[in-house]
């Protein structure tokens, strides 16, 4: 009996077919699809509860020929955007701020854990009263959301720097610049990085939140619409063109953003701070 | 930290919260605006006293918690079970790895619209979105679980003879328990957001549900009131579940792969 | 490692850039048929290849005045020149004409 029976990706020498993977996966896709497609008629509701593959594929190429997707696209990436760099820029910046003064640091770390315990979704309807629904809100909901994971992780990074290099450089006779840019600010990136990661996380689920509740165009809007239309399949078009943007941004650029640092710096302190 | 810093931090820590509260007392006598933008502290009072006595701030929150657990064992009853078949099958794993990516992608809340349609507005579309966001965050926290049990355990439990069921009860379910539990304090903080949200949205009672009812009619102090009791719940529930959990398997097991 | 970003970027400006080309070139195209532009406001009768949804409406409402929606096609009041080169550059408009305004 070799171990090998086993599942757990060892060094083993078998080398399966390399391209065995990448099939299976595409068979359960098929699979699903497949099924999908069958129980349609078996399960016999029409399309407003129950969209079969078909009318998805349908939709879909509807909703481009029509102009209205690319547009719900461009918008949602548009804010996604904004609100990220906006939140990124000002949470990094109080954050290293911050976390260069000890006692404002610990002053502000239980008002700010207290502030992030009141989950980002919760401050939606506050912001409605105070801004209307529309796009200020939704920005600003996205701003929200990206700052605090990155402030604390910016912070948290921040105070991780060794006060001894900190003074090493210090004695040699650099400027609070220079200690900054040497220092701190590298001890501080993979803090920083994985704040990022979580923030862009959070913004995108606020994203398609804020979305269905305050938008006029976008993908969240574009999956609410369908379901008021009686146009489900617009709404299955919306979920699967959010996963899929999901699963782009994480591949192409959250990942290999973190790997870069990680590689360069050589740790990653995870979980502590992911919450 | 020595007593006299945590002592420093304890006090510190305060001084932001007073401010606040200091600042709410006093900004309407500084600035003109509608109440309803920003009640003063003592109308947020007045309601949270009102919404205590009638007992519905109580039928809300137990509301809330109600679902928050019904999704969880929901989401864990199929998650785990699941997610011991991907890592143990590698069949299983490549046939679903990509089906399943691609549906964690699709984050909780974009299947609200759907379930409204397929349950309508109250419970079934708020527990069915928790249950949703715990499963794919237990899923993966299975996997990684039973793949982070050390080679030589399975050896040696193979060479006493163990396998099958005996190797499922003995190793594998006490191993990936580790992550499983670990996960968990993540996993919740997921779910207690969908719960929130999809209250917000779907919703026919509970906190989410409660504040964001509050908008049409302008009562902002619900608002805040709702606000301050979702932030006091997760703060609640962090420090006396999750984390001691978190501390305990450490503790007992050891390991800590996060 | 920061190439894969780097690519993605590249990719998804190159898109940009063919989708605004193509606008270009189809609202030229479609414009042609106005040929002269006027000066000021003026009125357009817009032809879709599909009866316009409440989407298309608020878009065009955007542009100018919305009169009147008969099938495929969209009347128009008080467009600016600028206004109607942007609407003849949506690739789902498929005509744009003068229109009397009766």
């Amino acid at each position: 009996m070799s171990t090998a029976a086993i599942a757990i990706p060892t060094r083993a020498a078998r080398r399966p077919w390399p391209w065995a993977r990448a099939a299976k996966g595409a068979i359960g896709v098929l699979l699903l699809l497949v099924a999908w497609q069958v129980s349609v008629p078996l399960v016999g509701l029409n399309s407003y509860f129950y969209p079969a593959p078909s009318d998805v594929v349908a939709a879909f190429a509807d909703l481009i020929r029509k102009g209205i997707l690319p547009v719900y696209l461009a918008d949602s990436l548009l804010r996604y955007l904004a609100g990220l760099t906006a939140g990124a820029v000002l949470g990094i910046s109080l954050g290293v701020l911050i976390g260069l003064h000890r006692r404002v640091s610990l002053a502000l770390s239980p008002l700010l854990r207290f502030m992030f315990a009141i989950v980002e979704v919760a401050w939606i309807p506050i912001f409605v009263v105070w801004f209307g629904y529309g796009l200020k809100t939704i920005i600003l909901a996205l701003v929200y959301v990206v700052f605090f994971p990155v402030l604390y992780n910016t912070l948290l990074g921040v105070r991780t720097a060794p006060q001894l290099l900190v003074n090493a450089v210090r004695s040699l006779g650099a400027s609070r610049l220079q200690v900054l840019r040497l220092v701190i600010l590298p001890a501080a990136l993979p803090g920083i990085i994985t704040g990022l990661r979580v923030g862009a996380g959070f913004a995108f689920r606020g994203l398609v939140f804020a979305e269905i509740i305050a938008a006029k165009t976008g993908i969240g809007y574009l999956i609410f619409e369908g379901t008021q239309t009686q146009q489900t399949a617009r709404t299955i078009v919306g979920m699967i063109v959010m996963g899929l943007l999901w699963l782009g941004m994480d591949q192409f650029y959250l990942r290999p953003l973190e790997r870069a640092t990680v590689q360069r710096w050589g740790l990653l302190v995870e979980a502590e701070q992911r919450t | 930290m020595t007593q006299s810093r945590a002592a420093e931090g304890y006090v510190l820590g305060t001084v932001p919260f007073l401010l606040l509260v200091a600042g709410w007392a006093v900004l309407p006598h500084v600035l003109q605006y509608p109440q309803y933008m920003l009640p003063p502290i003592g109308v947020v009072l007045d309601f949270a006293r009102e919404s205590i006595a009638d007992g519905s701030l109580l039928l809300n929150v137990l509301a809330s918690l109600a679902r928050l657990a019904i999704g969880f064992v929901i989401g864990m009853a199929l998650a785990v079970p699941l997610g011991l078949a991907i890592a143990l099958n590698r069949h299983i794993a490549d046939l679903f790895r990509p089906v399943l990516s691609f549906l964690q992608a699709i984050a909780g809340i974009a299947w609200v619209p759907l379930t409204i349609i397929w349950f309508g507005i109250g419970n079934g579309s708020v527990i069915f979105v928790i249950a949703n966001t715990i499963f794919f965050a237990s899923l993966y926290n299975t996997v990684v679980g039973v793949q982070s049990i050390p080679v030589p355990l399975y050896r040696a439990v193979r060479s006493h003879g163990g396998r099958g069921f005996a190797l499922l009860t003995n190793l594998i379910l006490p191993g990936a328990l580790v992550q499983i539990l670990l996960g968990i304090r993540t996993s919740m903080a997921y779910g207690w957001r969908a719960l929130v949200a999809s209250e917000m949205i779907a919703g026919t009672s509970g906190l989410g549900y409660m504040t964001m009812e509050a908008v049409q009619w302008q009562r902002t102090e619900v608002i805040i009131l709702g606000m301050i009791i979702i932030g006091l719940l997760w703060v609640i529930m962090d420090r006396t579940i999750f984390t001691p959990i978190e501390r305990r398997t450490v503790g007992r097991w050891g390991l800590l792969q996060r | 490692m920061l190439r894969v970003p780097a690519i993605a970027t590249l990719v998804i400006a190159a898109i940009l850039l063919i989708h605004w080309l193509t606008a270009w070139a189809g609202a030229h195209h479609k414009l042609e048929a106005v040929d002269p532009l006027p000066e000021g406001r003026a009125n357009y009768r817009i032809t879709l290849d599909f009866p316009p949804e409440r989407f298309h409406q608020l878009l065009l409402q955007d542009k100018g005045r919305l009169v009147g929606v008969r099938g495929n096609v969209v009347d128009m009041m008080d467009v600016e020149p600028g206004a109607l080169r942007d609407i003849a550059g949506w690739y789902w408009v498929t005509s744009v004409a003068r229109w009397s305004g009766s």
